[in-house]
């Protein structure tokens, strides 16, 4: 390598201040605030107003890339589930990559409700199908022609989980957990078509995107990376990893703009000389 | 032969997007079960079609090997770790079988398998690297913020301004200060009355999110949207043809 | 720890150090981890599609169609029970699934140059559902609701003026944004009777559009769908064709199109706000981990390896040969 594609000097202070706002809140334990956002509240309300054993779809649409964001969100809104007895479809529809992902999630929780729910009455992970317009449309039509049978292969028709339900229609809440573009086809190809109400979880890359369906009341609510991430969490009121994340996100954030203004006085100053 | 190459093609995009365009009008059930077959096919053959571009990936570093061109070394490394997960998928060992309690069935580690050395490798290689190679923009977005983030024109001002206040306003110490700064302006007559608002929350970073970042976001979405049906008539039509790819006609 | 759970710690902790190694510059650490991951996660997909997608609903269903005994075999290997017909319906829908096996397999012949030709069609079947499927589902999921939702807070009986002044203000950034991505490019050629006949054009889908939009909030009863659909159409199919072309740029427009773009940055500004958080968020989660493994139970990884992958760095850097200076 040439010596040119070396980083400059300045890089590597802002690199090591970067660093440092990581990991100095992170290990020293200090509480924050409350950060109500409206969007996330209603998300959480529209799940507390679920009558206990309403079928509710999650679809867990990312990878490890967006898993430091989401998987948070996720076991927030299952513990919000277990605890109201709510019968939850787990799915997948973005990539292999998330399978994984998901069973760790549904493990972990369903573990911490030992006793108290029961694979098969009370939750079920169907797996994964690729191609997510045309599945969104099967599944509008007849689910099971979509996922005939569970990971364990276990034949889905039939399952107390399952009961009452046979298309998308029957679903009491869709909610998608998306690091990519499926919130649009759920959006298009089921919500807009079969009328059921959808929530989402996403990165923050993506919330800003979705404020217009949001307003239209396409999206019942919205939690949008991991400060919206937080809130819920303290909603439901376990704590969990976006607690500990926020101390160093908040003092990322305000080291960024104190950069910002720092950039632009020696940018002004430059400029006068 | 160019019936085949390309009439074909062109007429199978045409009916079966015709056939798909009127489907939503008509309330006969045999569209909806029209639908539910054609979509079960979609997803298989775009499966096979994953494959596929997976496969091509698997040859361009086999030629690389082959021709030991610059790097070759790195294509081997990658092509290893693929026949390292790939034996084991297909290992089989004996587990527990899930619908019979007591009882064991084979299967193969890629048959959902959590203790499967396939999903080991999933855990340990896969996870910590997807993880990380997306969280070093972490510290290129804060060297881009220092460097590039200037207020040289009113349109970088604001662009600029809306960017400090979501920043600022995403964490718990900003909300306090920026619903500190709406509440204090409550009480100027002049001002319209922000908690009585339709749109969402009282604070800064909630109007801006609300209301000129949704007008703009639904913009773009009217755009995306038209360019999109537009595009998808141009296909229909055979105007655009990009998408059939390989082979001369 | 068990033991093989301890290696993968180490593992795991080695290619994020070696992945954070490109902050120093692109390197053959990096390089290497990049590959690792790069191969493990392609045949991860592959693996998964073919044993979880292809197997059970296409080649397995298949094989039972045609009765091949040594199948249940394999079925019970893989671990997918057999699919039995139990009607003559579910033997024909069994049946049709040739239809989609055809069409991969002409997928596949792409890498035979000679019938390359033969994945035309595959791509042909995919990209017409898609098209076909697509264009009523975005106008009546995204196009229609939106436009709805942008109109509707403007005349709401009971909301204070507040609201209604950030209807208004959201109704102008709309239009505004619209009018720079339409309007504000310089047109070349046409006619009095094109631009004619686009003003009519658009008019007529804007008075259809509006229609749709009247029945929607009047009339939202199922029985109302198809007029709505057909409103919906023919406003569609007006407003593209009236959108071939631009007009000119001019005073008005112009003024209207800078307004369009200071929306623009705001919405440009808060987007690069959240992406602030988004990565920030992901480099905290790496930090939390790289800290985990940093204690006894993961056996001190973290602080082991982050020397040893820093001098591997530092001796790789030393092996490498230096560039002659340049002549003036």
């Amino acid at each position: 390598m040439s010596q040119e594609t070396k980083r400059p000097i300045a890089r590597w202070v802002i690199f090591l201040l970067v660093a440092l706002a990581a990991v100095i809140p992170y290990l020293m334990k200090f509480e924050l605030p409350e950060l109500p956002a409206e969007v996330v509240d209603a998300l959480y309300k529209e799940v507390e107003a679920l009558p206990e054993g309403t079928p509710v779809l999650i679809s867990f649409d990312f990878d490890p890339g967006a898993e430091a964001e989401l998987d948070p969100m996720a076991r927030a809104i299952l513990r919000q589930c277990f605890r109201k007895k709510l019968r939850v479809i787990n799915l997948s529809l973005y990539m292999p990559q998330a399978v994984p992902l998901m069973q760790g999630v549904i493990r972990d929780i369903s573990k911490e409700y030992e006793g108290r729910v029961t694979k098969g009455t009370d939750y079920v992970v169907v797996g994964f199908s690729p191609a997510a317009q045309a599945s969104i449309n099967g599944m509008g039509e007849d689910f099971y022609s979509v996922f005939p049978r569970d990971m364990d292969d276990r034949p889905l028709k039939g399952m107390p989980v399952m009961k009452g339900i046979s298309t998308l229609k029957d679903f009491g809440l869709v909610i998608d957990l998306a690091a990519g573009s499926l919130p649009d086809y759920w959006l298009v190809f089921g919500q807009s078509k079969h009328h059921f109400k959808m929530g989402l979880g996403c990165t923050a890359v993506m919330a800003t995107d979705y404020y217009p369906y949001l307003q239209s009341k396409q999206l019942v609510g919205m939690i949008g990376g991991m400060s919206a991430g937080y809130r819920y969490e303290k909603l439901v009121g376990i704590p969990g990893p976006a607690g500990s994340a926020m101390r160093s996100l908040s003092v990322i954030h305000l080291l960024i703009v104190a950069l910002v203004i720092v950039g632009n006085i020696v940018y002004f100053a430059q400029r006068r000389r | 032969m160019r019936f085949f190459k390309r009439t074909i093609p062109l007429a199978l995009t045409f009916v079966i997007g015709v056939v798909f365009f009127l489907q939503p009008f008509s309330p006969h059930p045999f569209s909806g079960k029209l639908l539910e077959l054609f979509s079960n096919w979609v997803a298989i053959v775009a499966s096979v079609s994953l494959v596929l571009g997976l496969g091509s990936l698997f040859l361009v570093h086999l030629g690389k090997i082959r021709k030991q061109g610059a790097g070759w070394g790195y294509s081997a490394v990658l092509l290893s770790c693929f026949f390292w997960i790939s034996v084991a998928g297909f290992w089989p060992m004996k587990v527990d079988d899930p619908q019979h309690e007591g009882q064991t069935i084979w299967k193969i580690g890629g048959d959902g398998v959590i203790e499967s050395h396939y999903f080991w490798i999933y855990w340990n290689v896969y996870r910590p690297c997807g993880a990380t190679m997306f969280s070093i923009l972490g510290f290129f977005i804060a060297s881009a913020a220092f460097r590039a983030f200037r207020a040289r024109s009113l349109e970088a001002t604001l662009l600029l301004v809306s960017a400090v206040i979501i920043m600022v306003g995403n964490i718990p110490w900003g909300f306090e200060w920026g619903g500190g700064l709406a509440g204090s302006l409550k009480g100027v007559n002049w001002l319209p009355d922000f908690t009585k608002a339709q749109t969402l929350g009282p604070d800064i970073r909630d109007w801006v999110l609300t209301v000129p970042n949704m007008a703009a976001k639904r913009a773009i979405l009217f755009g995306v949207v038209l360019g999109g049906i537009a595009t998808s008539l141009r296909i229909i039509f055979g105007i655009e043809r990009s998408y059939l790819g390989g082979g001369r006609d | 720890m068990e033991a093989m759970e301890l290696i993968g710690v180490w593992i795991g902790i080695a290619l994020t150090l070696g992945l954070y190694s490109f902050l120093y510059k692109d390197n053959p650490v990096f390089k290497f981890c990049e590959h690792v991951f790069v191969g493990v996660g392609t045949g991860y997909m592959l693996i998964y599609l073919a044993i979880e997608v292809v197997w059970p609903k296409l080649l397995l269903p298949l094989l039972h169609l045609f009765q091949w005994d040594v199948v249940p075999w394999l079925g019970g290997l893989f671990g997918k029970t057999w699919k039995v017909p139990s009607t003559p319906l579910e033997d024909l829908e069994t049946w049709w699934l040739l239809v989609p096996t055809f069409f991969s397999l002409f997928m596949l012949v792409r890498f035979i140059p000679k019938v390359v030709w033969l994945s035309r069609w595959s791509f042909a079947f995919i990209v017409g559902y898609t098209a076909g499927n697509s264009i009523y589902a975005s106008a009546q999921g995204q196009l229609f609701p939106q436009a709805q939702a942008t109109l509707e807070p403007l005349w709401p009986p009971d909301a204070a003026w507040g609201a209604s002044l950030n209807a208004v203000i959201v109704l102008a950034g709309v239009l505004s944004v619209l009018i720079y991505f339409f309007f504000s490019i310089e047109h070349k050629g046409g006619s009095p009777g094109l631009a004619r006949s686009r003003y009519i054009l658009l008019g007529v889908g804007g008075l259809a559009a509006l229609a749709a939009i009247w029945v929607s909030m009047s009339h939202p009863e199922p029985e109302w769908d198809r007029a709505r659909g057909a409103m919906i159409i023919v406003s569609l199919l007006s407003i593209l064709i009236g959108f071939v072309v631009c007009r000119e740029k001019h005073g008005g427009i112009y003024a209207i199109s800078r307004l369009g773009i200071f929306f623009l940055m705001i919405a440009f500004g808060a987007a690069f706000g959240y992406t602030v958080m988004a990565r920030e968020s992901l480099l905290i989660g790496r930090v939390m981990e790289l800290e985990r493994c940093a204690h006894k139970p993961a056996g001190f990884a973290t602080l082991i390896l982050l020397p040893l992958i820093v001098g591997l760095i530092a001796f790789l850097e030393t092996r490498q040969p230096k560039t002659p200076p340049t002549q003036a």
